[in-house]
Formats: C-alpha cells, structure tokens, sequence
C-alpha cells in the first residue's frame, strides 16, 4: 500500500514545486538575519577560610545578515556579514582580583545558494561560501604579569570556505525561516601576536543534526 | 506509448488522493498521549541504578487544522552505592503550554508542529562517604534549577481510526530559555566544623535551532 503511495507523494511534490517558482525566480532578491544571545552569571560563597568567594559572569552575541539575488530561476549569489563578541568578566575574594575578556570576530563572505522547490511554501537549498575574517581577544589577567602589565591583546586572520545544507520555509507570500547546517568546512587562521601561529581546520558533515534558525523576506 | 499511458494513470491516482484528503481532525475533538519508561538495574557489587520517565498531552482541537495542547513530564534518575557511600538522585518535573498545527498532506497523513511554552524544576541530590580515613569525612549538596522556556517539535500524523492516531516526531525545536540555579553545599571533616557553601547561577539562551529527533507516539482521541 506505502509503495503505492510513495510515488504518488513524489509525484504531488514535483508538479507542486511548478507553483512556488514566483519566490526563486531570475531578478528576485532576499535578505535574511540571524541571532544568538546566551550568558550566565553566578556566584559562590563559602563560610571555609579554604576556599574563595567567586562571582563570574559571560555573555555572548551573535549577529549575521545576509542578502542575495537571484541571477537564474532557482539560483541566488550573494554576500554575508557576521558579527560574534564574547565578553566574561570573574572575580575572587580575598585578596581581591578580578579578570576580564573580550573576544570579537567580524567577517564578510559570499555565497551561492541553489533551490529545489518541494512544495508551494517549502525548499531545500545547497550553499557554497567563503569568508575572511578578523578575531581579537583582549582583557585583563586575573593577576599583575612579571612586567607589570596588566593587560593583553592578540589578533588573528582567517579565510575559510563552505558546503551548507539548508531548509527553506514561507511563513507568508515574502516572508520565511531557514534551517541550516553545515556539511563541510575548511578554515585557515594565522595569528601574529603574541605569536606567529597558524591553524588549519576542516571539518565535514558537522552538526548535521541540528539546523540553527534564521529569518527573512524576499522582494 | 506505454509510459504516456502509465503517466496518465499517476496523474488520474493523484487527483483522487488529491480528493481523497480530507480534513482528519474536527474541532472539539480531545485527545490523550503519553510515553513511560522505566529502566532499573541491579548488580552484586551495590551499584543500583533506576531511570523512570513519563509524559501525558492533554489536547483539544480548536479546528480541523489547530489544537491547544497542555503537557507534563515528570523523570526520575537515581544511582546508589550502598546508599550510605554514595548517591546522585535527580528528580525533574516540567509542564508546557501551547499550541499544535496540523495540515493534512495526503489520505489519513498529515504534518505536525507545535510551539510551546513551559516551566520546569529539577532538583538533585549527591552525597559521597569517605569513611573516617581521610581529611573529609562526607560531601553532601543539594541542586536546585527552575526554569522557563520555548519550544517545539513537529513531525508526521497518521489517522489510524476514529479513536486512535499515530504521531512520528521527526525534530525539536528549541528557542529560548531563562534559568535559574542555586546549589548548597556541605563538606564534613574528620575533625573540625562543617563547611558549606552556596552557589547561585542565573543563565539566559536565547539560540532558536531545529535538531532531528524521532520517536512514534500514539494518541487515543476522547471524543
């Protein structure tokens, strides 16, 4: 009875897809916006002369945007921004010290997304990109260093580029969710102070299940 | 000529199920559905483990395509060595309230997701017996978390009969949360006072994500 049905699910889906060409089709564009907030903050206190009181807080933002045209009928080029700063703060009693850390990471890309239509609202698309980027860390130590110095900073550079899988859906006629997950990735960053490193990274089907969740409109 | 005619058979099947699909739920039907599980493991060395879960929606179809879902889950995981030397019991229990959407997709088929709402409380217990033969005798604490958060998941339906339906989750969602721990602390010495200590934590996420989760549910419509 299912292999009955199954091709005839195939079948709806295909000629279903013909009507949802309107949103993907040469000369539309879209644009699309992410976010991630998360923190904590606690504190410990103890009535042990062994052990310290502590108080430590975090908090981190995420922000990306991107924006796309549609150059063919189901195939969009385009570029992206993202923005990501971390910033954690502890502190212990007695003697008294605290410490700082700022982590931002800025970068641009571009990207080529191809549809597939799977019915009027829904869509799964494949993406290609590749990004630059720039990350410095700063703050101050939780102690004074030898030198006296009680501050520190370190940049880096990286360029990568992307396989993404994503999932396409129009809440209305303009406006709609992506799920998207990466498939494959590969990062170069080189960083020079305080010191000459650099790390290559690749990466395949990485968090493939789980899709973070952006929102956007086409026009 | 033989595939133009088998071709023309498909398109006559899919205007039927095309008719066929017809609204599988009225509004004003309720339903049930529940999951339980329970694990209990024993051994000759002392070890004893036991993990026990249950969950029960109550819902109520607002109209064919929509119903309001209420929702409990209550788990229960403990491990005991000897119960005097050392244990970590966790005791959670959340209810959520919200909404599912339903569309039929083809015969007694169709899509789910819901988007809920809820409040939790977990609370856990770990104590460790060192005995009298080192500098701390006993680690006793006691974890508080309370929590509210935003969530969902979606899936298929399947209408079996007028009283039954099958439900195939195929992800979770999950979108916001705000929490909020506080953890009290004691360690016993051989020889001396008591020390104790008290952690609090407030933690917000809010990192809305989609991961792929499957399990098949069976719901018994009420009326």
């Amino acid at each position: 009875m299912l292999s009955k049905k199954l091709p005839l699910l195939v079948m709806m889906f295909i000629m279903i897809s013909f009507l949802s060409k309107a949103q993907y089709e040469k000369g539309s564009k879209f644009w699309q916006v992410e976010g991630t907030f998360r923190g904590s903050s606690s504190s410990i206190k103890n009535n042990d002369f062994n052990f310290y009181d502590a108080e430590s807080n975090s908090h981190s933002i995420g922000l990306s945007f991107k924006r796309a045209v549609f150059k063919e009928d189901y195939l969009a080029k385009g570029w992206s921004v993202d923005y990501n700063l971390f910033s954690g703060k502890s502190s212990v009693s007695s003697p008294k010290n605290e410490s700082q850390t700022y982590i931002h990471n800025i970068g641009v890309g571009y990207f080529v997304d191809k549809f597939k239509p799977l019915s009027k609202s829904l869509a799964i698309y494949g993406e290609v990109n590749g990004k630059i980027g720039y990350s410095l860390v700063n703050g101050s130590p939780i102690y004074t260093n030898v030198d006296g110095n009680n501050t520190y900073a370190s940049d880096s550079y990286n360029i990568g580029a992307g396989v993404n899988f994503g999932v396409r859906y129009f809440l209305k006629k303009n406006l709609f969710i992506n799920g998207e997950t990466s498939l494959l990735n590969l990062n170069v960053s080189h960083s020079t102070s305080p010191s000459k490193q650099t790390n290559v990274y690749f990466n395949t089907i990485m968090n493939v299940s789980s899709l973070s969740i952006s929102i956007g409109k086409s026009f | 000529m033989k595939s133009n005619i088998k071709l023309l058979y498909i398109f006559a099947i899919i205007l039927l199920a095309n008719t066929y699909t017809k609204a599988q739920f009225n509004a004003g039907e309720t339903f049930l559905q529940g999951s339980l599980n329970a694990n209990k493991s024993f051994n000759d060395v002392g070890f004893n483990n036991g993990r026990y879960s249950g969950s029960i929606d109550w819902g109520k179809y607002v109209s064919k395509n929509s119903a309001n879902i209420l929702s409990l889950t209550v788990s229960y995981e403990g491990v005991n060595f000897d119960s005097q030397v050392y244990k970590n019991n966790v005791f959670r229990v959340g209810l959520a309230k919200g909404h599912e959407y339903y569309k039929p997709i083809f015969g007694k088929f169709g899509m789910y997701g819901r988007i809920m709402g809820g409040v939790n409380y977990s609370n856990a217990a770990n104590g460790i017996n060192y005995g009298n033969g080192g500098v701390i005798k006993s680690n006793e604490s006691s974890d508080h978390t309370i929590g509210v958060n935003l969530f969902g998941n979606g899936g298929l339906m399947y209408r079996l009969s007028d009283k039954w339906a099958f439900s195939g989750q195929l992800f979770n969602l999950n979108v916001a949360s705000l929490g909020y721990n506080w953890k009290d602390e004691q360690r016993i010495p051989t020889q001396g006072a008591t020390a104790t200590s008290t952690k609090n934590q407030f933690s917000y996420n809010f990192s809305p994500n989609i991961s792929f989760s499957f399990g098949v549910g069976i719901r018994y419509i009420l009326k």
